[in-house]
């Protein structure tokens, strides 16, 4: 199985696609944090109710901020799965492990730490940007061990997006229709979903289950209890994919 | 494991899409030491019955045994069979090198086989170039290259020489032949039937997913037969004199009559004693591609009356949709 897993790290590494993601998600969580800092404390931040980062959970929120990388998490995960499609790479995978359950479980196994790794980048770039936005102004940054755990809260949620996403790339295989169906779901679908029906927001799968671990929200549930459902999800997940690429012919 | 058995066996192979038996009911085998040649017309259940063969897709019935069983309980099935399908693929911007770097850490292989395969199938330079700047015939060479990565003993190759320049189609003779006389099978689909002529020691040909025959290409040629082809000035003459004798005459395009069922010395005899005059007398044995034609083409004769078929080499199925056309 480690080689398996080795085998999809290297398959993602020698591409260019995880770069240009990255590049393109990076950019997105810099323009928003250098946004908030900005224009926090001013006439129209304090209109969007953009607090100025003076405390340590000021600074957790803008950490938590990073979670936005999931986006480029989701894809780079499906493409993992639906790029073997794609490129007609599929048949070499299989004839070299006939097995879908060891394929697809190394494909799992192997989103696990790009996530995470992804989700750690998005958590640290805004300390980043503060610290030195803070220097520049001749300010101490608001720094404390809570910062750390929501760096690893981003690297969490982001690890569930790329386990989630991996198996629902397999499940669906189209690269377009998946990313679609990641995102649409994830930004139109379950947000309007969850303001129309309040009462399900704890169990959806990104906005409930994933945002558990970002700002408190007291109708999501507790850090356990979100984390058992995301496992619930993915594991979902990992059986639908794996009972639908069992039945087809590649 | 029989040493004796097929390296590569169909029984009874069936896959059905819908309506459509791609694969009907095929039974064939592969037999160690030997190169077949799996032939038959666009459309025939080739690539689908190799994609049985390799676990890639499930068969409706039927089993497909590679080395003894199913592909997909083969261990470490990359040092056992090497596989170049037309359906394999290559990310295009990923470089022929890392390509084969990952199937040898997927496949459990030595990572310096990558570069011992990119040289033998003449890719050494291009090693650190992107797929997408391939042409063709150099996707062929790196397909072979990635069948070739863990030293297998059987090859079940698709249409392997598409794309090859002259060079390539040499080397991919020359090798297939030396790895067949070291012991390993190759299932070898082509449309360039001169090159399996010239390769392959057996043929099996299906047809709408059915098998047409299966043997040695000289039992199939032998079994096409041979003509005779004469050219008169009083060719409805001697066409007359000849179909007197028993003959199956046809006319060519150029005038010239083609003559089954008697030799050519024959043929000379009965022009002679009817005083016909002969501008050309001669003998034209059947090609593999002649034999294809004649057992896969609506309306041909699949068994032709003389010589006689050879007992090892099943008679072709009758064909009663023969007259739709493929």
């Amino acid at each position: 199985m480690i080689r398996l897993v080795r085998a999809e790290v290297l398959k993602v590494r020698t591409t260019r696609l995880w770069v240009g993601l990255l590049i393109g998600a990076v950019a997105l969580d810099a323009v928003g944090v250098i946004a908030t800092l900005a224009i926090a404390g001013t006439t129209e931040g304090n209109r969007a109710n953009i607090r100025p980062i003076s405390t340590v959970e000021d600074l957790q929120m803008l950490v938590w901020g990073g979670a936005v990388l999931w986006l480029f998490v989701a894809v780079l995960a499906a493409t993992m799965s639906t790029g073997e499609y794609r490129y007609g790479t599929a048949a070499g995978t299989y004839l070299a492990t006939p097995s879908r359950v060891r394929v697809l479980t190394s494909k799992l196994v192997a989103a696990l730490p790009i996530g995470f790794v992804a989700g750690l980048i998005g958590g640290a770039l805004p300390v980043v940007i503060a610290a030195v936005w803070f220097a520049v102004k001749g300010d101490t940054l608001p720094f404390g061990s809570p910062v750390v755990v929501a760096v690893l809260e981003v690297g969490l949620m982001c690890t569930y997006a790329a386990a989630v996403s991996v198996c629902v790339g397999a499940a669906i295989r189209s690269q377009v229709v998946a990313i679609l169906a990641l995102l649409g779901f994830g930004l139109v679908a379950e947000p309007l979903a969850t303001t129309l029906l309040p009462s399900i927001k704890k169990w959806a799968p990104f906005s409930g289950a994933m945002n558990a671990f970002a700002a408190p929200d007291p109708d999501l549930f507790g850090h356990w209890a979100a984390f058992g459902l995301m496992l619930a999800y993915v594991a979902t997940a990992w059986y639908l994919a794996l009972w639908l690429e069992a039945r087809r012919d590649v | 494991m029989n040493a004796e058995a097929p390296a590569i066996e169909a029984r009874d192979l069936t896959k059905r899409y819908g309506a459509v038996n791609a694969v009907d009911d095929l039974s064939f085998g592969v037999p160690r030491g030997s190169v077949t040649g799996f032939l038959g017309p666009n459309g025939a259940g080739k690539t689908t019955t190799m994609r049985l063969l390799l676990g890639l897709a499930a068969p409706t019935s039927g089993s497909a045994v590679v080395l003894g069983g199913p592909y997909a309980r083969l261990d470490a099935p990359l040092r056992r069979v090497g596989a170049a399908l037309e359906i394999t693929g290559f990310h295009p911007g990923r470089t022929a090198r890392d390509h084969l770097r990952i199937a040898c850490v997927a496949g459990g292989l030595d990572v310096a086989r990558a570069d011992a395969v990119l040289a033998m199938t003449g890719m050494d330079s291009y090693r650190g170039t992107k797929v997408k700047t391939f042409s063709f015939g150099m996707r062929q060479r790196l397909a072979l290259a990635a069948a070739l990565l863990g030293e297998p003993t059987v090859l079940i190759l698709d249409e392997p020489a598409n794309g090859l320049d002259p060079a390539g189609v040499a080397w991919l003779r020359g090798f297939l032949r030396r790895f067949a006389d070291g012991g390993g099978a190759v299932l070898m689909s082509s449309h360039i039937l001169s090159e399996v002529a010239e390769v392959a020691d057996r043929v099996v040909v299906i047809d709408r997913g059915r098998l047409v025959t299966q043997g040695s290409v000289a039992e199939l040629t032998a079994a096409a037969g041979e003509r005779v082809f004469v050219r008169s000035p009083s060719a409805g003459e001697l066409r007359s004199a000849l179909i007197r004798e028993g003959a199956d005459v046809a006319e060519e395009p150029d005038g010239s009559l083609a003559v089954r069922n008697l030799p050519p010395e024959r043929v000379g005899e009965i022009a002679a004693a009817g005083s016909i005059v002969l501008h050309e007398l001669r003998r034209e044995t059947s090609t593999l591609e002649d034999a294809f034609l004649r057992l896969t083409t609506p309306g041909t004769d699949p068994a032709p009356a003389a010589p006689a078929q050879p007992s090892s080499l099943p008679v072709p199925p009758s064909r009663p949709d023969a007259e739709t056309g493929p």
